[in-house]
């Protein structure tokens, strides 16, 4: 009902605000706005004030403004909607490709139950319990004769398990469903990153409609993990910081800074919302503002995108009073310069090119295709964030890697986990295709033109 | 000027005339045809009844010959069948670089599009007919592999899917490459050593993400046509097909147990990855209360007045646990390293057998 509500508002307010970009990024941003705010504010209900009925109430209240709006700007909306998106011959092929696409994955995750292993033993049930009244801080009632799985139920963010849990409230069971959608939203949220790298709208549809079906999205988008929200609120994030390339504009930041934030309350056992800001450092340094006017801009950035991590860094530790996953009392300095620590470098690295094997050429060849772009001086600002956001995100996954193996042992048994939780990187590597092509077709272009003139 | 034996055979592709892909298509597509119905028997029946029918015309044992053929077959089909999608392969480059232009299109879109679509229906149908009996129906009654249609159908949806540029009206893949290549005639050597890396980077990777995706497309397509044969299964059924065993231990633990009775696992490990594992069981036994192996000694310390206290009893071909001592009524928790484990006296137990290498014991302490 909740999520119904949430897209309802996100159609219902978007003439109203957020007035960037196309009606399509305007209601996936608005959605998952919605979504990301509300489950927070449930969060914040359920574990320290005990009430949903406030929460309910806040919700309903927010709605009927919507529709106030909504009211208003009837007649707006769809004069944009219709002229803009629709009216185009490609954007309606598109359209059916997405009906299909969603027909497709719809089909399955109405009529599975949840059924995957770590979904049904944690995001699940954790929304069960949530639509029965427990909070986040009590679940640790139910390890208490479970040694080995202590801060089991708080070991994520809760955001997947509470959108299960207003399924489970409205009186619905087919949880799935979330999922069809978040996988609908990231290839739209992937068209609209791919649009800024080319004006050849064909190139654009082609690689999307590829992007679309590479296999671990489309297998993931049929899992109740937290992969797929993951990847999308980081995806969204990258598609606004590069708006902020294209026009400074310190709103595009906010936005971005917002997204990445989002990326923390899905999962938080890697913090790579800092590989984005760091990519992104570069050009509001290089950007025409005032020296203050940058240090502002980064402060923001860094204070918005890290929120939700250190919030919930935070509740972990003096609210749940969880210890660290990683031992952090050990001599992790001395350890990493040792020669076990080298070799541990190695090993880290060996399992990472295990884990990524089969995906590794979307991870390789937007490299090669930048350095060789580079040698052309045809390599844009929007490209080199890219590569940078792909090289920092690739930095970090290592670090954990090699971090976790020093100091665990159980970290072999992360191998899968590690490529489904790196589908962003992957989906980027994706962008390389549109790259490639959109050189070949410029080369090719520039040339009838010039012959033309 | 001296051609090798590809070159003649490329170029005799490219000078023929619309029955060349006819021909080619139609080799790929009967050792296609002879993989799906993948049953030596059916073949060395129909060469019996073609050579015996020769027989009777030239009067020579031809028909001994009939099992050696129905038996190479298949070998001779794969061949032929690779060979034919190799070729057909090189047929749509050519064409996507429209160096051949003396094709009918009504043929090849006839190959490339049509046949692709039509047995995509007929492997939806037969897919929906094998869910909707058991399993290797298809192949016991028609003789039918549905393995073999599959990639026969993925191999035709990919030839398919490279042939949608061409097919485009205003589609002008020679003068794209006149151009490109034109162009590349200006450049210094090492700007079209880097120019030609990228085209041939693109295209590679182009191709490949196109093959996985069309193949995943088929897939995900296939994997909702069984799930629309399954739409009247009852939760009981998906689950049991997702985790078998597994699912029904837990429906028979379920329906022993009431709300609010107590269960004791075994610790998590290795050895009984499920069934050791709480978060797991929790989802199909809550609000049941669980109790690790691992620490039994915690739990009867504090909960001695609860109310039934049920073991799971678990054995596999190795290992059981926990060990019980009818004669001096004794149960003992052996822990992973079979070190610290714990031991209670009993007054008396009650089994509950179950199948699926599980029981369950009541407690009677």
């Amino acid at each position: 009902m909740i999520i119904f509500l949430s897209l309802l508002n996100a159609f219902l307010i978007t003439p109203k605000f957020l007035k960037v970009e196309n009606t399509w990024i305007r209601v996936t941003s608005l959605f998952l706005l919605i979504l990301f705010g509300s489950s927070f504010a449930y969060f914040i209900m359920v574990d320290f004030f005990q009430s949903k009925s406030l929460f309910y109430s806040a919700v309903f209240f927010l709605t009927s403004i919507s529709i106030i709006f909504f009211i208003k700007d009837f007649f707006k909306f769809w004069v944009y909607v219709l002229h803009s998106e629709i009216n185009h011959k490609l954007a309606r092929v598109t359209l059916i490709i997405f009906i299909l696409i969603f027909l497709i994955s719809v089909i399955e995750n109405l009529i599975y139950p949840v059924y995957s292993w770590d979904a049904i033993a944690l995001y699940d049930i954790r929304g069960k319990f949530f639509a029965e009244g427990w909070s986040l801080r009590d679940m640790s009632y139910f390890v208490q004769f479970d040694p080995k799985n202590s801060y089991y139920y708080q070991l994520y963010p809760p955001f997947t398990s509470i959108l299960h849990a207003w399924v489970y409230e409205s009186g619905l069971h087919n949880v799935q469903i979330i999922y069809t959608v978040f996988y609908v939203l990231i290839v739209l949220v992937f068209l609209n990153i791919g649009k800024m790298f080319t004006k050849n709208n064909y190139i654009v549809y082609f690689v999307t409609v590829l992007c679309a079906f590479f296999a671990p999205l489309a297998s993931l988008a049929k899992v109740a993990y937290t992969n797929i929200p993951f990847a999308l609120f980081y995806l969204l994030g990258v598609f606004f910081l590069l708006r902020y390339i294209k026009s400074n504009s310190t709103r595009y930041l906010l936005l971005g800074g917002i997204f990445l934030a989002g990326s923390s309350w899905c999962r938080v056992l890697e913090p790579v919302w800092v590989a984005a800001v760091i990519s992104i450092l570069p050009f509001v340094f290089i950007s025409r503002q005032k020296k203050l006017r940058k240090f502002l801009d980064v402060l923001i950035l860094t204070i918005i995108s890290g929120s939700f991590y250190f919030f919930w860094k935070f509740y972990e530790e003096y609210i749940l009073k969880r210890p660290p996953v990683i031992n952090t009392e050990l001599d992790l300095i001395n350890q990493v310069l040792s020669i076990d620590g080298i070799i541990h470098g190695f090993v880290a690295l060996n399992f990472m090119y295990d884990a990524w094997r089969s995906y590794l050429w979307l991870i390789v060849v937007p490299f090669v295709l930048g350095l060789l772009l580079f040698f052309l001086k045809k390599l844009d600002r929007y490209q080199i964030f890219v590569l940078l956001c792909v090289l920092f995100n690739i930095g970090i996954y290592f670090t954990g890697t090699f971090i976790v193996s020093i100091t665990t042992l159980w970290w072999s048994s992360v191998g899968d986990a590690l490529y489904r939780s790196s589908l962003h990187i992957l989906i980027l590597g994706f962008l390389s295709i549109i790259w490639g092509l959109n050189y070949i077709h410029s080369f090719i272009f520039e040339k009838i033109k010039r012959k033309n003139d | 000027m001296n051609r090798s034996f590809v070159d003649l055979f490329l170029i005799k592709i490219m000078t023929s005339n619309w029955y060349t892909i006819m021909i080619l298509f139609f080799l790929f597509y009967l050792s296609g045809i002879v993989l799906i119905f993948r049953s030596s028997s059916i073949w060395t029946d129909l060469f019996t009844s073609v050579l015996y029918y020769l027989q009777t015309l030239t009067g020579a044992p031809w028909v001994r010959f009939s099992s050696l053929l129905g038996r190479s077959m298949l070998g001779i089909a794969v061949v032929v069948y690779y060979t034919g999608l190799f070729i057909l392969v090189i047929y749509i480059f050519l064409r996507l670089t429209k160096i051949d232009k003396s094709k009918s299109f009504f043929i090849e879109k006839l190959v490339f599009f049509y046949n692709p679509i039509i047995f995509l229906f007929i492997l939806f149908f037969l897919q929906v007919l094998e869910l909707s009996n058991y399993p290797n129906y298809v192949f016991s009654r028609l003789n039918i592999n549905l393995d073999a249609l599959t990639t026969f159908v993925l191999y035709n949806m990919i030839l398919g899917f490279f042939y949608i540029p061409v097919s485009f009206p205003n589609y002008k893949g020679e003068k794209f490459i006149q151009i490109f290549i034109s162009k590349l005639k200006k450049e210094s050597i090492s700007k079209v050593v880097i120019i030609v890396t990228i085209v041939i980077l693109t295209i590679g990777t182009l191709f490949l993400a196109s093959i996985k995706s069309v193949g995943t497309f088929l897939n995900e397509a296939l994997n909702s046509v069984s799930a629309l044969a399954k739409i009247s299964y009852s939760y009981d059924r998906l689950m049991y097909e997702k985790y078998g065993k597994t699912y029904r231990q837990m429906v028979f633990i379920k329906n022993h147990l009431k709300e609010d009775d107590v269960l004791i696992h075994p610790p998590q490990d290795d050895i009984w990855p499920a069934l050791g594992n709480q978060p797991f069981l929790r989802f199909f036994l809550y609000p049941r209360i669980l109790v690790s192996g691992d620490v039994v000694k915690n739990f009867l310390s504090i909960n001695r007045s609860r109310s039934n206290v049920y073991i799971l009893y678990t054995t596999n071909s190795e290992e059981h646990w926990p060990i019980v001592d009818t004669r001096n009524k004794v149960i003992s928790f052996p822990n992973i390293n079979q070190r610290d484990g714990y031991s209670i006296d009993y007054n008396n137990i009650i089994l509950i057998k179950g199948d699926e290498n599980i029981s369950l014991i009541k407690l009677e302490l």
